[in-house]
């Protein structure tokens, strides 16, 4: 299906993009109209891919298809909002409790200290809430940017009166993040010096938040090789309103969605070996593609291992990964992380009295860590099976399982058993990519250049829409469909961008199918 | 975060309108409700359908699956300090002393009743006479994060009250279980597969039954569903051995299985919709 052409979008070759910077506030007259006309054909190109890629779904797998499946995995109900938050398919009874256990912390509103008893009250008998919220942060609990395990907000029910908590209420928009840093002399991030590695854009009353996270939309419009045109937005971030002076001039800005976090530890328990077989940095086989290990320290071990977790791969495992996020994102300490997330010179935050021990026990992240270790990805779902081979032909004949790998498999001697030996279809080789200069947030972290992402998992990618409410891809969320994912591929995925420009309408429609049912 | 964008990231969600003063319903007097609460049998709801069970296909699927009809101005009263909803055509209409509420204009057992905003709980139970005549449906839905957590669905027919339940934490179908109670002790268990029912019935196998009863909901330590029904007259239920054994008290459990299955741990609302024309809330209690 293709788009009308609206006569204002003058659609040139792709080979020379056109790139409407500096959408302002308060756009002209002129501005305004265009802006209409865009908004228009976009909604007509969202319209036609929405219906290109919706595959007709069944409940019952058709007979041979998707035969490789995990015992991991099962098949979850079709549609259902709760699709990324089973637990692992093979999964003993006797680990249930401990599924629970973590699910309740997942679950858990964290709220200031004192504030508890009252917070109970209100909320309910079986209310979840912890005092040891910030004092600086994004999030009041997990649950709140991972909703149903995914990556939305909790909806707001209409028939619930508003609360004027100021703290905990879901707003409808998507939950973002805004990291910082600085460009070291020896090319290393360094925290941006006043307000850290994070905008943490919520305190504590009597604090200031740290800023107003707010953004520009860049647009790019192009067109396919049978002329069908679009176009794609990308939200150039800033803080207005910074509460201790202007960030420094050279900061490095980058917005960052919550990941899904279907398939984790699964994805943990594959051997590094497995990763570095897939790596190819110099390009050896002459195919343009260089995934690279992100080899980072491990704290608890001091061993040098693959990064896995994180937009850039910077996370070695689960466990640094949640501490790291309850630390920054929520304000809440751990052994690993004892210490507030408040700046060098905050000294509102520092002056904040900080609890006499970690919020939360070592005993509580082990529960939470492996709550996260043991969720289940959605199998694929099935659909017409002729659709579906050629849109999975087509996904390898346009180099998308380059970087896209179909299958992993995880090692032996897990500490969980539900993990060991499984056979994985991520489609991701957990590896960096150079993504070109479209993707760069030019904020290298760890041995991760600015224009490196590490490969994203495609499986529950059809559910995404289900789970959270909308599809929002990419470490900023930027692209609304698989579709608009795809053309901003660059850099390694060049070539297989620009194979998927020139393929045809019904191979790109083929090929959403085929990604809409993972 | 405020974009200022031409196109937002993510639409904001409209506030809900401001509440309107209640419709006093013309179906009149509570010995009305109960007159056709005394008719033969419960009709069924459809509880398999989108508004019980969130196994629905995407393009079936509206944005938000669990949102009743009708909620461009929310209808709400106080009721044993929790906050009642009207869905779809029903009316609210609390009695003076708040001892009751009665809940009339009760059309489509699946789209009219009313709706019980929780906190965070993990048990409710009411007093009530949401039991129907016979040809009229009950659907009464445990609701968690938007989402439907559990169903129970009892259909009244002439001499038959038939109840089921739906349970959504399991990523396949399965099997639940019926636990017949008389005078505080278990009389029976009996297996239940997905879409299958269970017949309560007069003992003396008389057709004019009433089959009244309370009804509650929780969550066990276990993270099972189970819905519980108190009912009040003469009640039974046929055993497959072919006995009929008196009951007071039915529960529909859930048999958490595991495999893929989802944690549940607290719900936040509990749906009753009805076609019978209207019935009565009394005490409420959670936990």
């Amino acid at each position: 299906m293709s788009c009308a052409v609206s006569p204002l979008l003058a659609i040139d070759d792709l080979r020379d993009l056109r790139d409407l910077r500096g959408l302002s506030r308060r756009p002209s007259r002129a501005a305004r109209a265009l802006h209409v006309a865009l908004a228009l054909t976009l909604g007509l190109a969202a319209c036609s891919e929405h219906r290109a890629s919706r595959p007709t779904q069944s409940t019952t797998p058709e007979p041979g298809a998707r035969e490789r499946r995990a015992a991991s995995q099962a098949v979850p109900a079709a549609g259902s909002r709760n699709a990324y938050g089973h637990a692992l398919a093979n999964l003993p009874l006797e680990r249930w409790p401990e599924v629970r256990a973590g699910k309740a912390l997942f679950s858990t509103s964290w709220v200031p200290r004192g504030h508890g008893d009252r917070e109970r009250a209100e909320r309910g008998p079986a209310s979840l809430v912890r005092e040891g919220l910030g004092p600086r942060f994004n999030a009041t609990s997990c649950h709140g940017c991972h909703f149903k395990d995914g990556r939305g907000q909790p909806p707001r029910d209409p028939l619930r009166p508003a609360r004027d908590r100021g703290q905990d209420e879901p707003t409808g928009a998507a939950p973002v993040l805004l990291r910082l840093g600085l460009i070291g002399p020896g090319g290393e991030l360094l925290p941006e010096p006043t307000y850290g590695g994070q905008l943490q854009d919520r305190a504590l009353r009597g604090l200031r938040p740290e800023g107003v996270l707010a953004w520009n939309l860049r647009l790019v419009v192009g067109q396919f090789a049978d002329g069908t045109p679009f176009v794609l937005r990308a939200p150039v971030p800033r803080v207005d309103a910074p509460a201790r002076g202007p960030l420094h001039p050279e900061t490095r800005l980058s917005l960052r969605q919550p990941p899904s976090l279907i398939g984790l530890g699964l994805l943990e328990a594959v051997p590094a070996q497995a990763l570095e077989a897939l790596a190819d940095p110099q390009d050896a086989d002459g195919d343009g593609i260089s995934g690279r290990v992100h080899w980072v320290r491990d704290p608890d071990t001091g061993l040098r291992v693959p990064g896995r977790f994180g937009w850039k791969a910077s996370q070695p495992s689960l466990r640094l990964q949640n501490a790291t996020a309850l630390r920054e994102d929520l304000g809440v300490t751990t052994s690993v992380f004892p210490d507030p997330p408040c700046a060098p010179g905050d000294a509102d935050c520092l002056a904040v009295d900080a609890a006499s021990g970690p919020e939360l026990t070592d005993l509580e992240l082990l529960q939470l860590t492996r709550y996260t270790r043991l969720l289940m990805p959605p199998a694929p779902r099935s659909g017409p099976l002729a659709e579906l081979a050629r849109g999975e032909a087509a996904f390898t004949a346009l180099g998308c399982a380059r970087c896209h790998h179909p299958r992993l498999r995880t090692g032996a001697g897990a500490d969980l058993p539900e993990l060991d030996e499984q056979e994985l279809e991520p489609y991701s080789d957990l590896l960096l990519h150079d993504m070109g200069p479209q993707l760069a947030d030019d904020r290298p972290d760890g041995d991760a250049s600015g224009r490196e992402w590490r490969t994203a998992p495609l499986w529950g990618l059809g559910l995404l829409h289900v789970v959270s409410g909308e599809v929002r891809l990419l470490h900023d969320g930027r692209a609304h469909s698989a579709q608009e994912a795809i053309l901003w591929h660059g850099g390694e995925a060049q070539a297989a961008r620009d194979a998927f420009l020139r393929a045809s309408g019904a191979d790109r429609a083929a090929l959403l199918t085929f990604l809409d049912s993972l | 975060m405020q974009p200022t964008s031409l196109v937002r990231l993510a639409p904001r969600l409209a506030p809900p309108a401001a509440r309107r003063p209640l419709a006093a319903s013309r179906l009149g007097s509570r010995a009305l409700a109960r007159s056709l609460g005394l008719a033969l049998g419960l009709g069924l709801a459809l509880a398999a359908l989108a508004a019980c069970h969130d196994e629905l296909a995407p393009d079936q699927e509206p944005a938000h699956p669990e949102r009743p009809a009708q909620l461009a101005a929310p209808r709400c009263v106080a009721h044993q300090g929790l906050t009642h909803c009207a869905l779809g055509a029903a009316t609210l209409t609390p009695s003076r002393d708040g001892a009751s509420l009665w809940v009339g204009g009760l059309g489509d057992a699946q789209r009219d009743g009313v709706a019980i905003l929780l906190p965070e709980v993990t048990r409710f139970a009411q007093t009530g006479d949401v039991l129907g005549p016979a040809g009229s449906s009950l659907l009464a839905r445990s609701m968690s994060d938007g989402v439907a957590t559990s169903s129970l669905v009892a259909q009244s027919r002439r001499g038959v009250v038939e109840l089921s339940a739906t349970f959504t934490g399991a990523s396949a179908p399965l099997d639940y279980q019926a636990r017949l109670y008389h005078l505080g002790a278990r009389v029976g268990t009996l297996q239940l597969g997905q879409g299958a029912s269970l017949p309560i019935v007069d003992p003396n196998e008389g057709e004019d039954f009433d089959a009244d009863g309370d009804s509650d909901f929780h969550i066990d330590p276990a993270g099972a569903c189970i819905w519980g029904v108190a009912l009040r007259g003469r009640a039974a239920v046929r055993l497959p051995d072919g006995r009929t054994v008196k009951v007071d008290r039915v529960e529909l459990a859930e048999q958490v299985s595991v495999r893929g299955s989802y944690p549940y741990l607290t719900f936040d609302r509990i749906d009753y919709l009805s076609s019978m024309g209207a019935f009565t809330l009394r005490a409420e209690t959670t936990r």
